[in-house]
């Protein structure tokens, strides 16, 4: 069977993003509203402070800029989508379908996060460096970076494959991306680093799910390192394995699910 | 060397299984595990607590066979087993007991290979990109099916002039009408030349005239390129219309399967309705008429056809009622079923 299905999905997928791109203007105030409240918050923290626990006040506003602009990215509202899809019956003609369902839902979500990467990612780096300014970048890191971007939306969709296909069993799948979107919010170090965690809890968050797909990333742009990159892509493979191994124990008995309970 | 000289016989033989049945279902039932919850407040938290199950057999030890090329309709009321025994064709639920063989696959097991050579219509579900033109989600469509891309643009070409759909085609799918997104879902469902086409309910909530469009189209494709078409709808007219065969279904059973025809001589009841300009205290009384309603703007029969020919009825109310307008109608579905297993 072609691969090549799956790019055109991602790509059609791309498409209608970019139909009713008019919504964007909407988001893109409210990241900058965003970023600039956290500026906000950090100068008071900072106070005459150069660094705390590593981190330059621009460095800190370029990591939550990124953890940000992975929160636009993850996808995380098309569950809501996969529950419509589910609940409509529009599930029954996705499986009339030469395709591989959970590839064609990863491939829908890599279109819609291309879309949102490039829209998105482009406003919070002007945003991050008018209002910060630059911060040492190394543009060699850039395809390193790339890669476990890449790995962090996998897991992202992952996620949201596995609350989209709950569907099948649970009436709303709302509470699941609720509770999911405030795991990335604190386990996943989106409203700040782990650094400034308690010591004791840091190990722990460390070895999570949601620290490979939001902490991992950001960090890694603003403090770049070989041996780092090395560890989060490791932890990235070995969690996106157990990731995909659910979605398809889920997606297998979801397809049986109907099956005993009626299309 | 050997798989060459097997190959040849191989596909003779898939083809000659093809033209024997395209659709083989034999003793095929379905079993649905139900949640039971009686209505109220305190039912629904005992329910939480300990929810109550029960088995529903939703079709009972059907066979089918159906031959490539024939246009079949399967009729029967809600819950009759009808979309369940299409989407157990489809490969999309598994049979409890029995065998399916659709076009010499195993749909269950063989699911994805069978979806390059069957399409489907589920009512009004879509699958058009809602905010895209349907000719991207053509285009989409041929790259999911593997077709060529000069097979696709051929295809394309032939299937937007057939269906009229060429000033629609490049107009985002959230601005058609109900009846152009059909047209457009039809195309998207027969792209990649489909030798099976399931039909459930494809004319649900369309207008008279888009329906008519529909059953031409669909009558074309038999015609011309042998698709073997199975066909479910509440809508008699769309069944007498199209299906020599019809099957009717009624609690998951199969109460009768055979010609169109030797069921409508079955069926001898009319229903009419006179809408009266003025109120009639008096209306003829005609052996085989039963009056089902009669209020001072409308008398409802039941004719039966075979005591009182409908041409017979009209005359006599027209002559002792001012008539406004007259309404013939089948009888609701359920009660052909009922009659013609009484």
């Amino acid at each position: 069977m072609s691969l090549v299905k799956y790019w055109h999905v991602a790509k059609a997928e791309f498409h209608h993003e970019l139909t009713h791109s008019s919504n964007s203007i909407v988001w893109a105030t409210i990241l900058f509203v965003i970023i600039f409240v956290f500026l906000q918050i950090w100068k008071t923290v900072y106070g005459t402070k150069d660094t705390i626990e590593g981190f330059t006040i621009a460095q800190m506003i370029w990591y939550l800029a990124i953890a940000e602009l992975n929160t636009f990215s993850n996808g995380s509202h098309n569950v809501e989508d996969m529950e419509k899809e589910i609940q409509s019956g529009n599930f029954s003609l996705s499986l009339l379908k030469p395709i591989n369902f959970i590839a064609m839902w990863m491939s829908k979500l890599f279109g819609y996060a291309t879309f949102v990467t490039l829209f998105f990612g482009a406003f919070a780096v002007v945003l991050a460096y008018l209002f910060v300014g630059p911060i040492p970048f190394s543009f060699a890191s850039i395809p390193f970076l790339l890669v476990i971007f890449a790995g962090a939306l996998a897991l992202n969709f992952l996620f949201v494959i596995i609350y989209g296909l709950s569907a099948l069993w649970l009436e709303q799948t709302h509470a699941l991306a609720w509770i999911h979107t405030k795991f990335m919010f604190i386990l996943g170090g989106m409203f700040m680093p782990f650094e400034m965690y308690p010591a004791w809890i840091q190990p722990i968050l460390h070895k999570l799910p949601f620290a490979f797909a939001m902490y991992g990333p950001a960090k890694l742009f603003v403090h770049f390192s070989v041996a780092e990159f090395f560890r989060i892509l490791l932890g990235q493979a070995l969690w996106i394995v157990a990731l995909l191994g659910i979605a398809l124990m889920v997606y297998k008995r979801g397809v049986r699910e109907v099956s005993i309970n009626g299309g | 060397m050997l798989g060459v000289s097997l190959a040849k016989p191989l596909n003779t033989l898939i083809l000659a299984y093809r033209l024997m049945n395209a659709i083989d279902v034999r003793g095929v039932s379905k079993d649905f595990t139900a949640k039971v919850k009686p209505p109220g407040l305190w039912n629904s938290l005992k329910s939480l607590a300990r929810p109550q199950y029960k088995n529903v057999r939703a079709v009972k030890n059907i066979n089918i066979q159906i031959k490539q090329g024939e246009l079949v309709g399967f009729i029967g009321p809600n819950g009759a087993g009808k979309s369940t025994a299409i989407k157990m064709m489809t490969g999309i639920l598994h049979p409890s007991r029995g065998k399916i063989k659709v076009l010499g696959y195993n749909p269950q097991e063989q699911r994805q290979d069978l979806a390059f050579h069957i399409g489907a219509i589920f009512g009004q579900r879509q699958q058009l990109l809602y905010h895209l033109p349907a000719m991207d989600t053509f285009e989409l469509f041929a790259k999911v099916y593997e077709l060529d891309d000069g097979d696709f643009r051929k295809r394309v070409g032939e299937l937007v002039k057939i269906f009229k759909i060429d000033e629609l085609v490049n107009t985002p799918v959230r601005k058609l009408s109900l009846g152009q997104r059909m047209r457009c879902e039809f195309v998207a469902s027969i792209l990649h030349k489909p030798e099976v086409l399931f039909l459930d309910e494809p004319t649900i909530g369309l207008d008279i005239i888009a329906k008519r469009r529909v059953r031409e189209l669909v009558k074309k494709l038999n015609k011309e390129e042998n698709l073997t078409v199975i066909l479910t709808s509440h809508d008699l007219d769309d069944i007498e219309e199209l299906c020599p065969r019809v099957i009717v279904i009624n609690k998951g059973k199969v109460l009768y399967d055979g010609s169109m025809e030797k069921m409508r001589k079955r069926i001898t009841t009319k229903i009419v309705e006179f809408h009266l300009a003025e109120q009639a205290n008096k209306i003829p009384t005609i052996p085989g008429v039963k009056v089902l309603a009669h209020t001072p703007a409308l008398v409802k029969l039941e004719v039966n056809k075979r005591r009182a020919p409908v041409r017979k009825v009209l005359s006599a109310f027209m002559a002792a009622c001012k008539v406004a307008d007259v309404v013939i109608e089948e009888p609701p579905i359920e009660e052909i079923i009922e009659k013609l297993y009484q």
